[in-house]
C-alpha cells in the first residue's frame, strides 16, 4: 500500500503548490518559515517534467510494480518449496513459512532422479545446440556475404520456416522418426539441427545474419587479395569477430531446448524397443512426469506435496538461473547489439 | 572449392562471369546443409501435410494408408467437430487482445529504460529472467497454483467493472487479466529488441521537433512510432509464433471452455492417441491453425511494414 500513499502525499503537495500565491508562509514554533514557491516547484516537475521529482516517481513505482508481477511467480515458488508440510495443510497461513524446512529439497532431490536427469538434460540441450550455431554461422555467412540467384525465395523460406507452427511440422516427423524407429533416440534431436532445422534455427540466423552483415567488407577484400580463400576468410576474418553473437546464440539455443518439454515428450519420452524405461529423461520430463505421480494421489496428498512440487520446479530451473546470473550480460546485450529487426 | 580456384587461374579470360559464378557457388555451398534441411524436414513435411489434409489418413503398423476424401476433413472440422471451433475461437480472442497488450507493454517499458534511469541494468535482468525460465512444466506448475493470475473477475471492484461494460468487452478484459502475468513473462525479448531500435534513433530529430514546437506527445506519435515501425512488425511476429506454439496460455483459456487442451496438443492427440481421428484429420487441423496465424501475422505486416519514402516534388 505504501508507494500509493506517497503518490499520494506528493499529487497533494504538487496541487498545494500549484494553487497557491507566492511564497508560502508555514507557521512552526520557530516561527514562520517561507517556501519559495517557485523553487519548489522546479524540484517537484523540474525544468522539463521528465527530471522533475513527480515525474521519476512514478516511474520508479511502475517499474518496482512491474518487477513485482515479474518476480511474483519465482518468489512464490521459493518461499512455499521451503514450507513445512504443517504449513501448507494449513489453509490460513500465509505467503511465509513459519520455519525454514529444507527436507522438501531432499525429497524433491531423490524424486527427480536430478544428478541422471540433470546430465541428460545437458547432453540433450548441448548437442543440438552446438550444431545451430555451427550451421547457423554458415548459413548466416552465406546469406550475408555472397549474391547468388533465388536468394530472396530462400530467404522468405527462412521465415516460413519460423512462422509455421510447429504442431504442424511435427506430424510428419513424428511419422517418420516412427517408421524409422528413432522415437526415444536423441537423433531425433540432432538430425534436424545438423541440417539447421533446429528449435528457433531462424532466430539465431537472423541474430548471426545481422552481426555478419555489421562487419566491415574491407577486412575481407584485403585477406582477399593476400591470397585467401573463402573457407580462410570465413575462419579466420569473419568468425572470430562475430564470436560474441555466437555466445548469444549458444545461450540461448542452449536455454531453450532445456525447456523445450513438449518436443522432449513426444520424440524422447517414449520407451524404444527392447529397452524398459525411456532414455532420455531431461528434467522437464522428469518433473512433468512428478506431477503427474502426484495427481494420481489423492487431493489431500496433492497440498501435503506441494512443497516438494515447488522445490522440484526450483531444482529443474536453478541450472539456468545460475546460467543466466553468470552469464546475463550476454543474453541481453546479445539481444540488443545485434540489431535483430534492424535494416 | 579447389576446382573452381584453378579453372580461374588456367583460363583468365572470361574473368567477370567466372567471378560471379564462383560468387553463387560459394553462396549456394555455405547455406547448402540448411537448403538440404529445410527440403526434408520443413518445405516437404509442409507438402505433405497439405496433400493428407484431403485424405482419410491413419497409422498401420508403420506406414500410412490414405485414400483421397477432398474436402471431408475440413467439412468434419468445421461442423461436426464440437472442440475445434471453439479452441480457434477461444484462442483467436486470446491472441488478437494479447498481442497488442503485450507490444504496448514492451514499448513502454523499453522507453522507461532508454531514459536516463539509475539501475538501469537490474531492471533490464529482472524483465528478462523469465525468458530464460518459462517452460511447460514450469509454468504449468505455477498456474496451478495460481500464482500467475490476478483475477478480476473475483474482485468486487473488478466484477463491479466488468458487469457494467458490454458483455464482449467485459470478456476480453477479463482474459487480459486472468492471464497477466503469464503474457508479461513473455515480453522479455520485445523489450530488449525495442530497446535496441530505441538506442538507435538520433537525438537530434527530436530537439528539432522541440525547437518547432512539437510537444512531446506529439514527438512520441510522429517521430517514435513510426521509425519503430519495422521493430513492433519483428514482434508482433515474435508474439504471435511464440503465443501459439506454446500450449500454455491457451491452455489457461480452454480449461473454462472446453477442455484442458490446446490446439497443438488437440492436434497431437488425432494421431498419438487411439481415440483421435487420424493423420489425415490431425493434417488438415494444422493446415487451418497455419492459415490463421498467416492471416493474423499478414495483418500486422499490412499495418507495420516500412513504407518506402515518398519523395515530394515541387517545394512544401
Amino acid at each position: 500500500m505504501w508507494p500509493f500513499l506517497i503518490v499520494l502525499v506528493v499529487l497533494v503537495l504538487a496541487a498545494i503548490l500549484i494553487f497557491t500565491p507566492n511564497p508560502i508562509i508555514v507557521k512552526l514554533h520557530g516561527g514562520p518559515v517561507r517556501i519559495n514557491k517557485k523553487k519548489v516547484k522546479k524540484v517537484m516537475l523540474g525544468m522539463n517534467f521528465t527530471d522533475g521529482l513527480v515525474y521519476k516517481l512514478f516511474i520508479y513505482i511502475f517499474l518496482v510494480i512491474v518487477s513485482f508481477i515479474f518476480l511474483y511467480p519465482m518468489i512464490y515458488m521459493l518461499l512455499t518449496s521451503l514450507k513445512p508440510q504443517m504449513d501448507l495443510a494449513d489453509s490460513a497461513s500465509g505467503l511465509l513459512p513459519s520455519s525454514l524446512y529444507f527436507r522438501n529439497y531432499v525429497e524433491a532431490f531423490k524424486q527427480l532422479g536430478y544428478l541422471k536427469a540433470l546430465y541428460k538434460s545437458i547432453i540433450v540441450a548441448m548437442l543440438p545446440t552446438l550444431f545451430n550455431v555451427i550451421i547457423g554461422c554458415l548459413t548466416a555467412y552465406g546469406f550475408a556475404r555472397f549474391n547468388f540467384p533465388l536468394k530472396k525465395l530462400w530467404f522468405a523460406i527462412m521465415i516460413i520456416t519460423y512462422i509455421v507452427p510447429t504442431a504442424l511440422i511435427s506430424i510428419p516427423r513424428y511419422a517418420w522418426y516412427a517408421k524409422l524407429k528413432l522415437l526415444g533416440s536423441i537423433l531425433t534431436y540432432i538430425l534436424p539441427s545438423s541440417l539447421g532445422q533446429g528449435l528457433c534455427f531462424a532466430l539465431y540466423f537472423m541474430i548471426l545474419y545481422s552481426t555478419f552483415k555489421r562487419l566491415p567488407v574491407q577486412l575481407e577484400e584485403s585477406a582477399r587479395i593476400d591470397g585467401a580463400n573463402n573457407l580462410q576468410i570465413f575462419f579466420r576474418i569473419a568468425l572470430p569477430l562475430v564470436i560474441p553473437s555466437i555466445i548469444t546464440v549458444l545461450l540461448f539455443s542452449f536455454v531453450w531446448y532445456w525447456n523445450d518439454s513438449e518436443t522432449a515428450s513426444m520424440y524422447l519420452n517414449i520407451v524404444k524397443a527392447g529397452q524398459d524405461a525411456p532414455r532420455w529423461i531431461t528434467l522437464p520430463i522428469a518433473l512433468q512426469n512428478y506431477q503427474n505421480s502426484l495427481l494420481d494421489r489423492g487431493e489431500r496428498e496433492i497440498i501435503l506435496y506441494q512443497g516438494v512440487k515447488m522445490a522440484a520446479v526450483f531444482l529443474s530451473i536453478l541450472p539456468l538461473l545460475v546460467n543466466y546470473f553468470v552469464l546475463q550480460r550476454f543474453f541481453v546485450e546479445g539481444i540488443e547489439k545485434s540489431g535483430i529487426a534492424g535494416e | 572449392m579447389n576446382n573452381v580456384v584453378k579453372d580461374s587461374k588456367t583460363s583468365r579470360k572470361p574473368f567477370r562471369l567466372d567471378n560471379k559464378k564462383r560468387e553463387w557457388l560459394s553462396g549456394y555451398l555455405f547455406i547448402l546443409p540448411w537448403i538440404i534441411g529445410v527440403c526434408i524436414f520443413t518445405l516437404w513435411p509442409i507438402i505433405q501435410a497439405f496433400y493428407y489434409s484431403f485424405c482419410e489418413a491413419v497409422f498401420r503398423g508403420n506406414s500410412i494408408v490414405a485414400t483421397f476424401t477432398w474436402f471431408e476433413n475440413f467439412k468434419y472440422a468445421f461442423a461436426t467437430d464440437t472442440k475445434f471451433p471453439t479452441m480457434i475461437r477461444e484462442y483467436l480472442l486470446e491472441i488478437v487482445v494479447q498481442v497488442p497488450f503485450s507490444l504496448t507493454f514492451a514499448l513502454l517499458i523499453s522507453m522507461i529504460l532508454n531514459q536516463n534511469i539509475k539501475l538501469r541494468g537490474m531492471w533490464r535482468v529482472i524483465y528478462f529472467l523469465p525468458a530464460i525460465i518459462i517452460s511447460g512444466p514450469v509454468v504449468s506448475e505455477l498456474m496451478s497454483q495460481g500464482s500467475t493470475t490476478i483475477s478480476v473477475a473475483s474482485d468486487n471492484i473488478g466484477s463491479a467493472i466488468v458487469s457494467i461494460i458490454p458483455e464482449f468487452f467485459g470478456k476480453l478484459i477479463t482474459i487480459l487479466f486472468d492471464k497477466l502475468i503469464l503474457v508479461l513473462w513473455y515480453t522479455g525479448i520485445p523489450i530488449l529488441i525495442f530497446l535496441a531500435g530505441l538506442q538507435r534513433l538520433n537525438k537530434q530529430i527530436y530537439e528539432a521537433a522541440a525547437i518547432d514546437g512539437a510537444s512531446k506527445w506529439q514527438s512520441f506519435w510522429k517521430i517514435t512510432l513510426p521509425s519503430m515501425s519495422s521493430f513492433i512488425l519483428v514482434n508482433a511476429v515474435y508474439m504471435i509464433v511464440t503465443l501459439s506454439n506454446s500450449s500454455l496460455i491457451q491452455e489457461a483459456a480452454s480449461s473454462e471452455a472446453t477442455s484442458t487442451m490446446s490446439i497443438a496438443q488437440y492436434i497431437a492427440t488425432q494421431y498419438t492417441s487411439a481415440t483421435g481421428r487420424g493423420y489425415g484429420y490431425a493434417c488438415c487441423l494444422g493446415i487451418i491453425y497455419l492459415g490463421i496465424i498467416l492471416l493474423h501475422i499478414g495483418l500486422y505486416a499490412l499495418i507495420f511494414v516500412p513504407k518506402k519514402p515518398r519523395v515530394k516534388k515541387g517545394g512544401r
